[in-house]
């Protein structure tokens, strides 16, 4: 009898222990979320024909401008921007804004989410400078905002602006550092949900020397490259570049470049250890002799620098320049190019990729892009969306455009990044000790 | 005897009033013919006797007057002086003399000799001692208290010792032995005929002082009162005497006396204090199960107060016989001081007797010693000595000196683990329990727990003072512990010494440690009551024999348990279930219909009525089962499965895996015992299993959306209980089993759980006074919440914080209303609302470019990140936009929310939007036009707004929140409707009353009191 009860009484608790160990719920799960803030895009002036291109008509957005916050299906794949600022919230498409003054310049910028921290290598601030900065805040908050700025004399006199909720604000480049040709400006939120745009337009009397948009980097680095430099040949001679770099620490910088196209991969001359001294914007001459379309400069330096290459391009019968700025490591990414049609340019050791391109009439299209050093893909002119996935080694690309009014690049970054982050939860333990 | 010295002696004549006094007129008329100095005329009035009385008057030759039976006291005394002959003598004494009082032969005499040297006094009345207990001492004098109460200044059934003794100034003497001046009694117009019967005598003394004479008690003389009237021992009929009942009458004449006699400026404080008293008084006779007395005193008061035609008369004649002011007889009302006193003195005499029987006897020493040591030893010391000695009492000082070490970090107001902090004041909690609407997150209308009704009462016994209680409660919880325990144990053995340290094991079991480090209001609770619970739950067995009193008085302990706990009461219930289903087998085997049925209707009532008690709280958690297995306070996480299994609820504040209680090994050990020891452990090893399996699950609760898992403190309170229980009675008889027996396997058993027993206790005494007392309930902790957001009453903040425990480190928010949690917040804290929750996960994320809109619309105006912060968290909210932010300080960062962000909103038909002033729940103001209303509460059908008379058109706006179309201009009223909560709250009252009353010992009427109870 007692031996049967000494069973039960151990198998009814070794039945209990196994049951709730294997049931034990799983306490320390926590939801996460995963997300794409809404990007941002360019506003336009009345003189500059402005387009975004969307993957979808259902794509919400709303005009960032006064108290309205609700959006809406765009209804267009290639919207027209006719003033203001636009929010896009499009998940993980990246849009690309074409902004052409018909007949004079073109440029090309990315929509981005709202970053706090821009460097723009480009401008100037002289008698020819018709450049603007412009500041969108797309939150409904009052933004403030830092402007640093650095020319050939060194760092200038900043500025803070006040950005009103929902409203961007124009700053001319000459206001900001009146004079100086060499321009690099760093823009940082100090609050609100805050995007930038450098334009650089350059007019002397009534000639026009031209336009960009200039994209912008997050922040100085040591290593990296500038893709999809295109090399023309103007009046029989190789096209002119110019290389800017700023060194922003308080250390002089020693920078090595090397130019990578299909004609090999060299160090140009004077590049192979040069110095920058530190705070002064540095414009060095870039003159490659070869026969490739489009080169790169992979650049390393012992300090921390910011850089982007001046391209002096001939289109049509009118001149036109470009800032090719620092492309970041090629990660998978979808954008929307209807319209667009753009030449993309990877650079890397090896170029291994897969391209899938939606065309407008729903079809899909994929290749394996294969390549050593340098590799230059056209997409096709019905493309609706073009997604790069499958890459196998480090590798950077831009897109380069190319219209009657101009040339305009833009470096193959996500416009909006997954952002993944732990799922607060409600917990009235928070207003307790 | 001469003509002179005849025409000295004052004439006395006696006037013997009769009602249906046969039992007692013997004696009487024997008395009156044997006093030492003889009654001049003897004159017997009969208001219409329907017994013998009018034979035995006339046997006994005295002069008898018939009227009729409806005649009152006073009536029948002026009739007597109709028929009595002119007074020849200028002092001429009537001695009144009930049928039930007989005075000893030398009464008169004795006040005849204290009247003589006082020409002043008019009226003199004996000492009444009981009719039937000779020795009991009813009256020496007597007054009446503010409150209407009778008062004599002596103690019930106080002995008469002649402590009273002497000739004193006395308001006046009972009528019964009343020696009165004839003159005086003809100028003060006798009796009053509105007072029949009952507090004439007081009256009529009250109208002898302020006409300028006086009234002595004389302790002398010496008479035996039966007070038949007033102990319902004859029918009260006369003329006034409304339904026939004597208390009617007497709580009547009392308040009559009061008002008619008193200053006119005392009447309001009289009239409210009469009234006060008496509704105090009917709520008493309630819970005694009396209404026909508590129905007395309210219709007594109310008789009077709806006819004060009556009153005005009489002090219209009370003023033409005034000569000196009423106030003379202040110094015979007793101060209140005095009514306290004897209020308390009779209170802990009832206490003293019930609580602790017979204690002198047990600790006086005196009977064990031979006398001759009784002579050199002081009774005192020896006394002290052995109280000392006591094992509860060392056991107690043990506890004692470990709480003040374990709560080193406990003394002042706390807060902590799961429990809120406490409100300033009882009236707080008070307001809390009474609201219908609480500020806490978005709003609710949940219905306040129970046990908060609980905590105001008591709070409000320590002056108000809720923290005091509080942390006071934690200090002595091991106590009450102990005790618990120790009531319980004294009736399964009579060895002190074991059930003391047993009950110091259960002080201090892994459940009471884990329970009072992390602020377990409902665990404690449990702790306390369910050693009691289990006390009678063998009366439970054969339930049908029992009286029903016990069914409810036993509810209500549940009850009690259920308001604090609904996972004890979910036990409980388990445990009447399986008894139902042992009626059931006990049926098929006796196949007794009557007593199955008896049973079942005992045991639904058993179920039933704690859940009752609870409502509307226990109704809720119908609605949310989960919430059946909740403690109250805040959701904080149990230890799992495999701490539950050896009786460790686990979580924070519990002891260490490696401080291994023996309640599971004594529970396991005592399943193989053949005696009643296996009962207990049969139920504490169920209790056991099924405390390991609920662990495992982790319900969520409004307050908290995180997951942990449950605490299971409550349930594994009975493992722990039985086991104890179990050790106990192993333990009380082993140590002569073990001597008698050769060395076995009980040996080792015995060796090891007291070895275990003792490694635990020793363990976990000295862990609770060093590590343990770091507890996370600790007191005089700062607030959350930055002061200058308390300074807006009701602004909401949403405060992000990471809450940090063993095994991560979580980013949690809540809406905090201008404080922190306060008590009793987690229970009624609102779900959460899905709008704000996705706009707080897209801040987190940094998608959010409409939150700040979202926030502002639930009218949260700050967004408030805790110190330590996260930078990441930190820039996404300052670069989302719709966040300014206002101020970073060594607490956290602040963000002022854009927008409008008030808690009432107008918008007009143009769609501009205008916060409008509101008050914390309620809102008067001024629509300048057609346009909606938006209150950022959550939404509740009792929120209402009046506009013109009109209830508005309520609905829900995009987030779900309440909105009221306004069609025109003009000024508005916002309310929310509290008339369910009030319904709920009086039905809970309504159940409390009911089973309260009928849980009470009933009371007995004054006519079922046995005669030598009265004296």
């Amino acid at each position: 009898m007692k031996i049967r009860r000494m069973i039960i009484v151990a198998v009814s608790l070794a039945m209990t222990l196994t049951a709730s160990n294997l049931l034990t719920a799983r306490v320390t799960a926590r939801n996460f979320s995963q997300s794409y803030p809404a990007v941002v895009c360019p506003p336009t002036d009345s003189t500059i024909a402005s387009v975004v291109s969307t993957a979808s008509t259902n794509t919400p957005f709303r005009i960032i401008l006064g108290k309205s916050t609700l959006l809406a299906p765009i209804k267009s794949t290639q919207y027209v921007i006719k003033k203001d600022a636009i929010l896009l919230d499009q998940g993980d498409v990246t849009s690309i804004t074409w902004q052409a003054f018909s007949g004079i310049w073109a440029g090309a910028s990315m929509c981005l989410a709202p970053q706090g921290d821009q460097w723009f290598v480009g401008g100037s601030g002289d008698v020819t400078s018709k450049g603007r900065l412009v500041v969108v805040n797309s939150g409904l908050s009052e933004a403030i905002v830092d402007v640093a700025v650095w020319s050939e004399g060194g760092a200038q006199s900043g500025k803070v602006l006040t950005v009103p909720a929902n409203s961007s604000v124009r700053v001319a480049l000459d206001s900001l550092a009146a004079g100086q040709v060499r321009l690099t400006l760093r823009v940082t939120s100090r609050s609100g949900r805050v995007n930038a745009f450098l334009i650089d337009e350059r007019k002397k009397g009534l000639q026009t020397l031209g336009g960009d948009l200039v994209n912008s980097d997050e922040f100085p680095r040591t290593d990296f490259v500038i893709t999809g430099i295109p090399q023309q040949s103007i009046g029989g001679k190789n096209g002119g570049h110019l290389l800017r770099v700023l060194a922003p620490g308080s250390i002089d910088a020693n920078i090595r470049v090397d130019l990578i196209s299909k004609d090999g991969v060299f160090a140009p001359v004077g590049l192979d250890g040069r110095d920058i001294v530190q705070g002064h914007v540095i414009d060095i001459p870039l003159n490659p002799t070869i026969n490739a379309s489009a080169f790169s400069l992979h650049i390393r330096s012992d300090q921390p620098i910011v850089a982007a290459v001046y391209s002096l391009l001939k289109v049509k019968k009118h001149q036109d320049f470009m800032w090719n700025s620092v492309t970041s490591l090629l990660v998978p990414l979808t954008l929307a190019v209807k319209g667009l049609a753009p030449v993309f340019v990877f650079t890397g050791d090896l170029v291994r990729l897969k391209v899938s391109t939606r065309l407008t009439n729903g079809s899909l299209k994929n290749a394996t892009l294969v390549g050593n050093d340098i590799l230059i893909w056209k997409v096709p002119a019905n493309a609706l969306t073009v997604k790069f996935s499958e890459i196998r080694y480090p590798i950077s690309g831009a897109g380069l455009l190319s219209t009657a009014s101009g040339v305009g690049t833009f470096p193959l970054t996500p416009g909006s990044a997954l952002a993944r982050a732990a799922i607060p939860l409600s917990n009235i333990e928070v207003i307790n000790r | 005897m001469s003509d002179e010295q005849g025409s000295a002696r004052p004439r006395v004549t006696a006037i013997l009033v009769v009602h249906d006094g046969a039992p007692w007129l013997p004696e009487v008329v024997a008395s009156l013919a044997s006093q030492s100095r003889p009654i001049d005329y003897t004159l017997a009035i009969d208001t219409g006797s329907t017994d013998s009385s009018s034979k035995l008057l006339k046997n006994a030759r005295v002069p008898l007057v018939s009227v009729a039976r409806e005649t009152g006291f006073g009536a029948a005394i002026a009739l007597a002086l109709d028929h009595l002959p002119v007074s020849k003598k200028p002092s001429e004494w009537l001695w009144l003399i009930h049928d039930d009082c007989a005075p000893q032969p030398g009464a008169l005499e004795a006040l005849l000799e204290a009247v003589e040297d006082r020409p002043q006094v008019a009226i003199a009345g004996p000492k009444l001692r009981g009719w039937y207990d000779r020795t009991h001492l009813l009256e020496a004098g007597v007054s009446i208290a503010g409150n209407g109460a009778r008062w004599t200044g002596l103690e019930p059934h106080e002995y008469d010792q002649g402590q009273h003794d002497g000739v004193r100034d006395v308001l006046s003497v009972s009528t019964a032995g009343m020696l009165i001046r004839r003159d005086v009694f003809e100028e003060l117009n006798g009796f009053d005929p509105n007072l029949s019967l009952f507090r004439d005598d007081v009256d009529l003394g009250w109208r002898a002082h302020v006409a300028g004479h006086k009234v002595i008690s004389v302790t002398a003389a010496v008479a035996y009162h039966a007070e038949a009237a007033s102990s319902e021992r004859r029918k009260v009929d006369v003329k006034n005497a409304f339904l026939n009942r004597p208390l009617i009458l007497d709580r009547r004449n009392a308040a009559y006396v009061l008002l008619a006699n008193s200053s006119w400026w005392h009447l309001p404080w009289l009239a409210i204090q009469l009234f006060a008293s008496a509704l105090v008084r009917s709520v008493g006779y309630l819970l005694a199960k009396l209404p026909g007395y508590a129905s007395d005193e309210i219709l007594a008061v109310g008789y009077l107060l709806i006819r004060p035609g009556i009153i005005i008369e009489a002090r219209k004649i009370r003023r033409r016989q005034r000569l000196i002011s009423p106030r003379v007889v202040s110094t015979f009302i007793p101060p209140r001081w005095s009514q306290l006193r004897l209020s308390v003195i009779r209170a802990s005499e009832v206490m003293r007797t019930t609580l602790l029987p017979g204690t002198f006897e047990a600790t006086g020493s005196l009977e064990a010693e031979s006398e001759d040591e009784d002579l050199l030893v002081p009774a005192a010391s020896v006394r002290w000595r052995s109280i000392l000695r006591r094992p509860e009492v060392s056991g107690a000082l043990f506890l004692i000196i470990l709480t003040s070490l374990w709560s080193s970090h406990r003394y002042g107001a706390l807060v902590g683990g799961a429990l809120s902090n406490a409100p300033a004041g009882a009236s707080d909690l008070w307001r809390s329990y009474g609201e219908s609407w609480h500020q806490i997150g978005m709003g609710s209308s949940t219905a306040t727990p129970p046990w908060v009704f609980i905590l105001a009462l008591l709070s409000t016994l320590f002056l108000g003072n809720a923290p005091f209680f509080l942390a006071s409660i934690f200090w002595m919880a091991p106590l009450l512990f102990m005790f618990s325990m120790y009531s319980l144990l004294r009736k399964i053995s009579s060895n002190s010494w074991l059930i003391v340290g047993a009950s110091i094991g259960y002080a201090i079991s892994p459940v009471a440690v884990a329970a009072i480090n992390s602020g377990r209001l409902g665990t404690i609770a449990a702790l306390v009551l369910i050693p009691r619970i289990v006390y009678y739950i063998p009366r439970l067995r054969v339930i049908e024999r029992g009286h029903w009193r016990f069914i409810f008085g036993f509810s209500l302990l549940v009850g009690l348990l259920t308001v604090f706990s609904l996972p004890a009461f979910l036990g409980i219930t388990c445990f009447h279930l399986y008894s139902i289903a042992r009626d059931f087998q006990d049926f098929k085997i006796s196949q007794v219909g009557n007593v199955l049925r008896e049973r079942l209707i005992r045991r639904s009532f058993l179920i039933f009525l704690p859940f009752l008690l609870a409502l509307p709280w226990s109704f809720e958690a119908l609605i949310h089962p989960a919430h059946f297995l909740l403690e109250p306070g805040i959701s904080i996480g149990g230890g799992g499965p495999n701490l539950a299994i050896i009786a460790n609820p686990g979580g924070p504040g519990s002891v260490p895996w490696w401080l291994i209680s023996p309640v599971t090994v004594l529970l396991i050990g005592s399943l193989f015992s053949s005696s009643i020891t296996r009962k207990y452990a049969q139920a504490g090893f169920a209790f056991l299993l099924g405390a390991t399996l609920l662990s495992v699950v982790s319900p969520e609760s409004h307050a908290s959306s995180s997951h942990s898992p449950l605490w299971v403190g409550t349930l594994l309170t009975f493992p722990t209980v039985a086991a104890i229980c179990c050790a106990v009675i192993i333990l009380n008889g082993l140590r002569p089993r073990l001597a008698r027996t050769h060395f076995h396997y009980r040996h080792m058993m015995a060796g090891l759980v007291i070895a275990l027993t003792a490694v635990y206790g020793i363990t976990t005494a000295v862990w609770t006074a060093s590590a343990g007392s770091d507890s996370p309930v600790r007191a005089n902790q700062g607030a959350i919440l930055p002061a200058f957001l308390a300074v807006t009453p009701g602004v909401k903040t949403l405060v992000f914080r990471n809450l940090q425990d063993e095994k991560s480190n979580a980013l949690s928010f809540y809406i905090a209303r201008e404080r922190d949690s306060l008590l009793a917040d987690p229970d009624m804290a609102p779900p959460s609302s899905v709008a704000i929750e996705r706009a707080v996960r897209e801040i987190v994320d940094g998608s959010g470019i409409n939150s700040s809109k979202v926030l502002a619309s639930h009218g949260i105006k700050y967004i408030f990140m805790k110190n330590p912060v996260d930078t990441q968290l930190v820039r996404t909210i300052d670069g989302i936009g719709g966040f300014i932010r206002t101020s970073s300080t060594q607490d956290g960062i602040i963000w002022r929310v854009s927008g409008v962000s008030e808690r009432l909103v107008f918008t007009d038909k143009s769609g501009r939007s205008f916060a409008m002033p509101t008050g914390v729940f309620s809102a008067h103001s001024k629509a300048p036009g057609p346009g909606t209303l938006n209150l950022a509460e959550n939404y509740s059908s009792a929120w209402k707004v009046i506009q013109g008379g009109r209830q508005l058109e309520r609905s829900r706006n995009v987030y779900g929140l309440p909105q009221f179309a306004v069609p025109q201009a003009g000024e508005f009223t916002l309310i929310h409707d509290g008339t369910n909560r009030r319904a709920w709250l009086s039905l809970e009252l309504i159940v409390f009353l009911v089973v309260l009353v009928m849980a009470l010992p009933a009371g007995r009427r004054r006519r079922e009191i046995v005669r030598e109870e009265l004296g």
